[in-house]
């Protein structure tokens, strides 16, 4: 079925961005838009009894990038255990491909899965401005999702001498340069100046005013510049910030101090629960989520992702390298690290979450007590920083995790609790995330954050982005399974098979800057570049950059 | 009651024939087990396309004929025991976690990759990467036994965290190589750059070996360990002298560069000189 | 006599350098002359002159005939299929092709499987302390040529990417050059020292100084006289070490277990400081083969998706896939002339599909063979380097249809054969 109209018939509608909370309602779309009406004898879906939201938004992924390419490279015993065949659609598109699977799924099976989760829009949270390209082949071979990226700036050597020079104006414009010309949504900021230090031997800088060598540069400088920068741009998105120190015992002075250096500004941290740890007196990790979480319910231009982790395998993979490197040496497993010219660096290490270690439980723990101590779930949505944390094939699970008490307190007494000791979880949190409440966490709110106005809602001229869920007290049954998705106004998956495949949308921007900073730009890139300043560029991108403002 | 399968065409191209374990076959009418689907190039055929199913007395499952295309004899089985009568293809046993297998022929490479328990032995000479893991995997074998009375060719046991691989003749190079425990017997020589990045483990060999440098010599002495394993290959027909079992072993630790916890045990040359 | 055009900022696929910084002069439709190219990167260009064949059994045909004739013999095959994956290609080529081997069930496979696979593999088993070009340029103050000389197959590696440019880093501090010769291997003639060691000592050498690194004691088997000595403290007291090795060495003594000791070595050295290994490769997008077999398939190479789904075979690849039995049909994407000596023979008999650079010229006989442009002189695109830095290709001169327009149509000939 793929006319170009559709009534979804019926069906319990969980729209939070219009204020509607389990009405039964028709939704009705034409030409890939939700419309008020549509004529008699228009193709139906009966939905009745179903439980309809708009399609799902991923606002933290990893996917399609150059570093994702080296993960999969790394990990061929993971695709060989997870085999998969190509999906059979309908006669009337062209047929499916096939892939394999596991914390870093080909392109593809990328595509597949996502949209049989219900989830239509994703975005990849790093991608190092030079591999822009990568990226854009990447999602021209990723099915069904509208796509799009944060570019990383947080250690760019052009970025890092405007702060330098305490010059916010080209800082802001070279910004601007940047998303346009790579094909950017937003900036990424990725341990401000850490990677840098890492790349020159200095290891990491862990405190926020700890300076670059012997340079003025400082997180504190690069966050402020870069934050600014998005604000001043107007871009939808804030800056997307992955805080420095991740990962470490004690970490949450370093995030508190952030968020108050950047305190009144919009900004958007992501995975914050890898950022939310305390020291006990032995040096150990312990949960300090309630502090952070109490910020951010109390400062509205913050919006955060929780980054949870779930049991199982994963893949830890982050221009994060400093944290890399110490992860590599603790759990000894294989490791890249990738040193990226005058941008980033990138740090991939095969890793899995156990409810027998003390570590993994403190992590699940803190996540969750981020999500259940949140004020504001239009701010605080679900990420497992896919697949750091966890795949996205895990979001089901976590849905349950935050919707049923019952299947939370039993996986509490199942994981080790020697960090947990008097974690605000482990005390009992009875909280229940409502239907409503997972529809703004998984779509409406992400879509908020992102700026993304024709997205995460039902309302009339939005994108026909559309999950039907059968209801299930099974809550991770229920999300693992849609009924139906359409997506743009075409059905991919009908009586919960994968029934057709259209390419996705580009989600980009090209933000105006005052183009005097190009003869800068290309006189840093004369002395100091291996690619040609006018080979840069990306060109020839399939869709039109999104309109700002 | 079971079955013997005799190759009756030989495949243009590798056949990949998991179907071929006990498990699998256990039950059917031969009729129904020439009906098992096997896949031929990107085509799936019929395993009765390439052999005739007769059904014998006696508990074990037969195959005849030149099955070195044959691939996958006996992956993941389980329980029960295949004899081959001629030569094996690539990736015979591999994943099993229990029965026999027992090639009266050379087997390919790849015999018994990842397997967790059984037994396999090969008659003839064995190819590359006897008992290793598969592309990218850290840990290869991680229980069971394989006996090769012929040569092995290259990386035997390589990752093997677990089990016993006994070689009558010569291992090829980088015997043992990344090894994370369990026990490698060579009674002829070792080929090049033995236990190279081995964590644990035990590498012996009745013949002097060249060693990486980041392994070092520990001392010269009576293990008990072999007065134990040795006997047992003897019992399983493996030409051990009383000799080696009683002689005195060269001990050297490595690889140093990993864990240095592995050890390789050489037999003292004045004793093999003594009982050559 | 028409004017002359200059194409600047020209990427060429001469080796896996991809120099970004070539000046064609095309006139007439030939390419005049190759600014800043190198004898490897002049020959690579030519003068851009590509036949515009469409062959049916050798006979001239219209491209649509060509193309139901391809799709109609590649669909018919009852056997094993063989999709190769030319590195003449753009990455959208390449897309193309791999999206082709799926749908026939095909084993898929490119040129790396000969040349570099070995280190694939050991990097599979270890990961990666790697860097893209501009961080050897920008920061290494020790270069650390291990059996290669970069000069021969990649003349402008030195100039580009390890010379004496100014250097964003190393203002103050001189760039140290270590030149390690193994056997016939030898490092370049000109740097700071020399080191020379018979081949079958590499791997315990390479072993031995992991050890020294990170502080192990060496047992007494170690020959480690006051050169090794020496070429440890030189590498302790670096900031940055890039150790460059040859990723496609022609050597025979190659095996996984080296490079995976070189990768090991470049490991250890993070911590105390930095090092990155930096993997010569060759020529064409080969890198860019590599990286969309990964992306697609989740295997840089060797795959069979005879299965219905990607299966990763590495230890039957290139000419051992030949050695059991020929194909029911072979479907070339990419130059003929790229295809592997030791594959050739194989293809005496088997229906052939040649879709690619000089297809008609190709040196057997196919039964359908349709030329294309070439990635980077007449089809624009993107092609990964060396270090999987993904560049622009620009189409220079005018040639025959893309090799991804004429891989794309074929692809949907037979993805609609399947209604």
């Amino acid at each position: 079925m793929s006319a170009s109209r559709l009534r979804i018939v019926g069906g319990t509608v969980y729209d939070p961005a219009n204020g509607t909370d389990g009405q039964v309602r028709d939704v009705c779309i034409q030409d890939g838009r939700i419309v008020a009406d549509v004529p008699h004898g228009t193709p139906t879906l009966d939905a009745r009894g179903m439980v309809v939201m708009p399609g799902g938004v991923d606002i933290h992924s990893h996917l399609a990038s150059s570093a994702c390419n080296h993960g999969r490279r790394l990990l061929p015993e993971e695709h060989a255990a997870d085999p998969a065949a190509a999906p059979e659609l309908d006669p009337d598109v062209a047929p499916a491909r096939s892939g394999t699977g596991g914390t870093l799924p080909s392109t593809f099976t990328t595509g597949y899965r996502y949209a049989g989760l219900g989830y239509t829009t994703v975005f990849d949270a790093a991608v190092a401005p030079i591999t822009a390209r990568h990226t854009h082949e990447e999602f021209d071979d990723t099915p069904i999702v509208d796509g799009g990226f944060f570019v990383l700036l947080g250690n760019d050597e052009y970025l890092l001498r405007q702060v330098e020079a305490g010059d916010r104006n080209r800082a802001r414009d070279y910004a601007a340069w940047m998303i346009g010309a790579t094909g950017a949504y937003a900036i990424k900021i990725v341990n401000a100046g850490g990677i840098q230090a890492w790349k020159s031997g200095q290891r990491n800088l862990t405190e926020i005013d700890e300076p670059l060598g012997s340079s003025r540069v400082t997180p504190r400088a690069i966050l402020e510049t870069l934050t600014d920068a998005a604000n001043e741009l107007r871009l939808p998105h804030p800056v997307h910030v992955h805080c420095n120190n991740l990962g470490a015992a004690g970490n949450v002075k370093t995030t508190m101090e952030t968020m108050e250096a950047l305190a009144g500004r919009r900004v958007h941290y992501t995975h914050l629960q890898f950022h939310c740890y305390g020291r006990n007196a032995d040096g150990g990790w312990t949960s300090a989520a309630d502090r952070v979480i109490d910020f951010v319910n109390s400062d509205r231009t913050v919006s955060v992702d929780v980054g949870q982790v779930m049991f199982g395998p994963a893949t830890t993979l982050s221009a994060d390298a400093p944290a890399e490197y110490l992860l590599q040496a603790s759990s000894g497993r294989k490791w890249v690290n990738i040193d990226v010219e005058l941008e980033t660096g990138c740090g991939i290490v095969p890793y899995r979450y156990r409810e027998r270690a003390a570590m993994s439980a403190l992590q699940w723990a803190v996540g969750l007590e981020l999500f259940l101590l949140s004020e504001d779930p239009w701010r605080v949505v679900l990420s497992t920083d896919h697949p750091n944390g966890g795949s996205f094939m895990s979001y089901p699970a976590l849905i349950q995790l935050l919707m049923d008490r019952g299947a939370r307190d039993a996986m509490l007494k199942r994981v080790n609790p020697r960090l947990l000791a008097g974690s605000v979880l482990a005390d009992g949190l009875s909280r229940e995330y409502t239907l409503n409440e997972i529809a703004i966490v998984t779509r409406a709110g992400p879509a908020r954050v992102l700026g993304l106005r024709h997205k995460g809602h039902l309302g009339v001229g939005a994108d026909a982005d559309v999950t039907v869920y059968t209801r299930d007290s099974d809550i991770a049954r229920m999300f693992a399974t849609p009924r139906y998705v359409v997506k743009g106004g075409v059905l991919v998956v009908e009586e919960g098979r994968l029934r057709r495949a259209p390419a996705g949308r580009r989600l980009r921007l090209d933000p105006g800057y005052d183009a005097a900073v190009l003869r800068d730009v290309r006189r840093h890139f004369d002395a100091y570049a291996t690619v040609e300043f006018e080979n840069f560029p990306v060109r020839d991108l399939r869709d039109a950059p999104l309109e700002i403002g | 009651m079971t079955l013997d399968l005799t190759l009756h065409t030989a495949p243009s191209v590798p056949l990949e024939a998991e179907v071929i374990t006990p498990t699998r076959l256990a039950g059917l009418s031969p009729a129904d087990a020439a009906r098992l689907t096997v896949v031929h190039g990107n085509q799936s055929a019929e395993l009765g396309e390439f052999f005739r199913v007769e059904s014998t007395a006696g508990g074990d499952l037969h195959l005849s004929g030149d099955l070195a295309r044959i691939k996958m004899v006996g992956a993941g089985m389980t329980e029960g025991r295949i004899v081959v009568h001629g030569a094996a293809g690539m990736h015979l046993g591999v994943g099993m976690s229990g029965g026999e297998i027992l090639v009266e022929g050379d087997a390919a490479d790849w015999v018994g990759a990842e397997m967790t328990g059984g037994r396999i032995v090969i008659r003839g000479n064995a190819g590359h990467m006897v008992g290793a893991p598969y592309r990218g995997s850290r840990v290869g074998m991680r229980g069971g036994e394989i006996l090769i009375f012929g040569n092995a060719g290259s990386e035997v046991g390589s990752g093997m965290r677990r089990g016993l691989i006994a070689v009558a003749g010569d291992s090829g190079d980088f015997t043992g190589v990344n090894m994370l425990a369990g026990t490698i017997a060579v009674l002829g020589r070792l080929g090049w750059r033995p236990g190279a990045g081995m964590r644990r483990g035990t590498i012996v060999s009745m013949h002097p070996a060249e060693l990486l440098p980041t392994f070092s010599f520990a001392c010269t002495f009576r293990p008990v360990i072999l007065r134990l394993y040795l006997p047992y290959l003897r019992g399983l027909g493996l030409p051990i002298t009383e000799a080696q079992v009683q002689g005195s072993y060269q001990r050297w630790c490595g690889d140093a560069i990993e864990l240095n916890r592995g050890e390789i045990l050489l037999l003292d040359p004045g004793e093999s000189s003594a009982t050559a | 006599m028409t004017e002359a055009a200059r194409v600047a900022h020209v990427t060429c696929l001469g080796c896996g350098c991809a120099c970004d910084d070539i000046v064609l002069t095309v006139r007439d439709g030939r390419i005049v002359d190759a600014e800043r190219a190198c004898p490897l990167g002049v020959a690579w260009f030519g003068d851009g002159r590509v036949p515009g064949a469409v062959q049916v059994d050798g006979r001239q045909a219209e491209s649509r005939v060509a193309l139901d004739a391809a799709a109609e013999l590649l669909r018919g095959a009852r056997g094993r299929l063989f999709v190769f994956l030319g590195d003449d290609l753009t990455c959208a080529a390449q897309r193309a092709a791999l999206g082709i081997a799926d749908r026939l069930g095909a084993v898929a496979d490119g040129v790396v499987s000969e040349t570099a696979a070995d280190g694939i593999l050991a990097a599979q088993r270890r990961g990666r302390a790697g860097a893209t070009l501009g961080e050897v340029r920008n920061r290494a103050d020790l270069v650390l040529y291990w059996a290669v000389d970069p000069d021969a197959r990649y003349p402008r590696y030195r100039e580009r990417y390890a010379g004496h440019p100014s250097a964003l880093h190393l203002h103050h501090h001189a760039r140290t050059v270590i030149s390690v010769s193994v056997g016939a291997d030898a490092g370049p003639p000109a740097a700071d020292l020399h080191f020379e060691l018979r081949p079958e000592r590499e791997i315990a050498v390479l072993a031995e100084l992991r050890a020294r690194l990170l502080g192990r004691t060496l047992g007494d088997a170690a020959g480690w006289g006051a050169e090794l000595t020496r070429l440890a403290e030189r590498i302790t007291r670096a900031r940055y070490v890039a150790i460059v090795a040859d990723g496609e060495s022609a050597s025979e003594e190659r095996s996984s277990d080296r490079t995976e000791a070189l990768i090991a070595l470049a490991q250890a050295l993070n911590g105390p400081a930095r090092a990155a290994l930096s993997t010569l490769r060759g020529g064409g997008n080969r890198s860019g083969a590599e990286a969309v077999m990964t992306w697609q398939t989740g295997f840089p190479f060797a795959v069979d998706f005879s299965r219905g789904y990607p299966r990763y075979q590495p230890e039957v690849r290139g000419a051992a896939l030949f050695e059991r039995r020929p194909f029911a049909a072979v479907l070339v994407a990419g130059a003929p002339a790229s295809l592997p000596q030791a594959m050739r023979p194989a293809f005496d008999g088997v229906p052939t599909v040649v879709v690619g650079p000089r297809a008609s010229e190709a040196p057997f006989p196919s039964r359908v063979a349709i030329d294309t442009g070439v990635a980077g002189i007449h089809d624009a695109g993107v092609a990964l380097r060396m270090d999987d830095v993904p560049l622009p290709l620009r189409a220079a001169v005018s040639g025959p249809p893309s090799a991804a327009g004429v891989l794309e149509r074929l692809a949907a000939l037979l993805a609609g054969g399947a209604r």
